[in-house]
């Protein structure tokens, strides 16, 4: 098959599966991502401190570790060390997430959703991200990669 | 608004669609990267370009051509360009001038593809737009706020979309600047346990909490 065409219609199943796993899953609803940072300090009532996104992640990433390690020990992936603007960025991010209740995934998915309000959000991210790229230029920080 | 998947089959999915996504596409899953490449869509068009014409290339002719261009600029091996500094010598018994592959030969396992073209992206992103949209019309939430308790605390208005944008900047500004986000540094690099991402996930988690913590929003 066409290697472009392929691309396409891979990526595209992917986006696909990963907007409606996202969506059934909470992680586009600014409550529930809300009461999994929030650790059920200020929750009451029967969903209190539930901890079902926290274990969803957590167990997500376990089990990524797991299918990396069995599926694709010897592959070749692009490294990701510690850099300059590893922890600074990551709280950054941490607190927008909390803010937003949105990962930029997110932000797409509750687009889709007909929240509308996300709008907002992701013309935030993009803000960011060229904003991010300007201060890259103008204090000659580093690149990680092209694309993460 | 409740109803949502329970955590295992959550995880077990997003799991999946994580591996899933490298062995099908040879590229590690990553939301925030392709996101910020629609900041700089000409520059990004002008990189399409230049991946497609080494993907055209014939690889023996290239080589050739980048060895040729390689000791026009930095001089042939043994034969040092005058006045450039001379590296360090090699230690003795180090097995100077051996190449060793960097990973051997039977171990080798998939390489990673090429970054794909900004319109496949554009697919991603629009199918994950899509798969939102598939999920809300099927549980009959289509076009449901944010959030009972968002509503509350951020009411519809100026002051929420400007918490929304606000946060959007710092998410924005934020991953470009640690290198991924919940896809590439939470399940695909932490996954595969790069240092940067393990450091990462740990970070913005923690912060996500301490910011959620200070703010003392009430859920029910």
């Amino acid at each position: 098959m066409n290697a472009r065409l392929f691309n396409h219609l891979a990526m595209g199943g992917f986006g696909l599966a990963l907007g409606f796993t996202i969506s059934v899953a909470g992680l586009s609803n600014w409550d529930e991502v809300h009461r999994m940072f929030s650790l059920g300090l200020f929750t009451s009532g029967s969903a209190g401190g539930n901890p079902r996104l926290l274990l969803a992640f957590g167990g997500a990433i376990l089990l990524s570790m797991a299918g990396f390690r069995l599926l694709a020990r010897h592959d070749q992936i692009p490294v990701k060390p510690i850099r300059t603007g590893t922890i600074s960025g990551a709280i950054l991010f941490g607190a927008g997430w909390a803010i937003t209740g949105a990962c930029p995934a997110a932000a797409l998915v509750q687009l889709g959703e007909g929240k509308l309000v996300a709008l907002a959000t992701l013309g935030g991210i993009l803000g960011g991200a060229w904003l991010h790229e300007k201060a890259r230029r103008a204090f000659h920080w580093s690149r990680h990669s092209c694309v993460d | 608004m409740s109803g949502f998947l329970p955590w295992w089959l959550a995880a077990l999915a997003l799991g999946a669609i994580t591996v899933g996504y490298w062995i099908a596409v040879r590229r590690p899953l990553g939301v925030s990267g392709v996101l910020a490449r629609f900041t700089r869509v000409r520059e990004e068009l002008e990189f399409d370009r230049g991946v497609a014409a080494v993907n055209r290339a014939d690889p023996i002719a290239l080589e050739a051509e980048l060895l040729a261009l390689t000791q026009e600029a930095f001089g042939t091996v043994g034969a040092p360009l005058a006045g450039a500094t001379a590296p360090a010598a090699p230690e003795v018994g180090s097995g100077a001038g051996v190449m060793e592959p960097a990973v051997p030969a039977a171990e080798a396992g998939r390489a990673c593809a090429p970054v794909p073209s900004l319109g496949a992206h554009l697919t991603f992103l629009g199918m994950l737009v899509v798969g939102g949209a598939l999920a809300a019309l099927l549980r009959g939430t289509w076009g449901a706020g944010l959030g009972e308790a968002f509503a509350r605390h951020l009411t519809p208005g100026p002051a929420g979309l400007a918490a929304l944008a606000g946060g959007g900047v710092l998410v924005g500004f934020g991953t470009a600047m640690c290198g991924g986000c919940s896809a590439g540094h939470g399940l695909t690099g932490a996954g595969r346990l790069m240092p940067g991402s393990l450091v990462s996930t740990g970070v913005y988690f923690a912060a996500a909490v301490a910011v959620a913590v200070a703010l003392g929003w009430r859920l029910t």
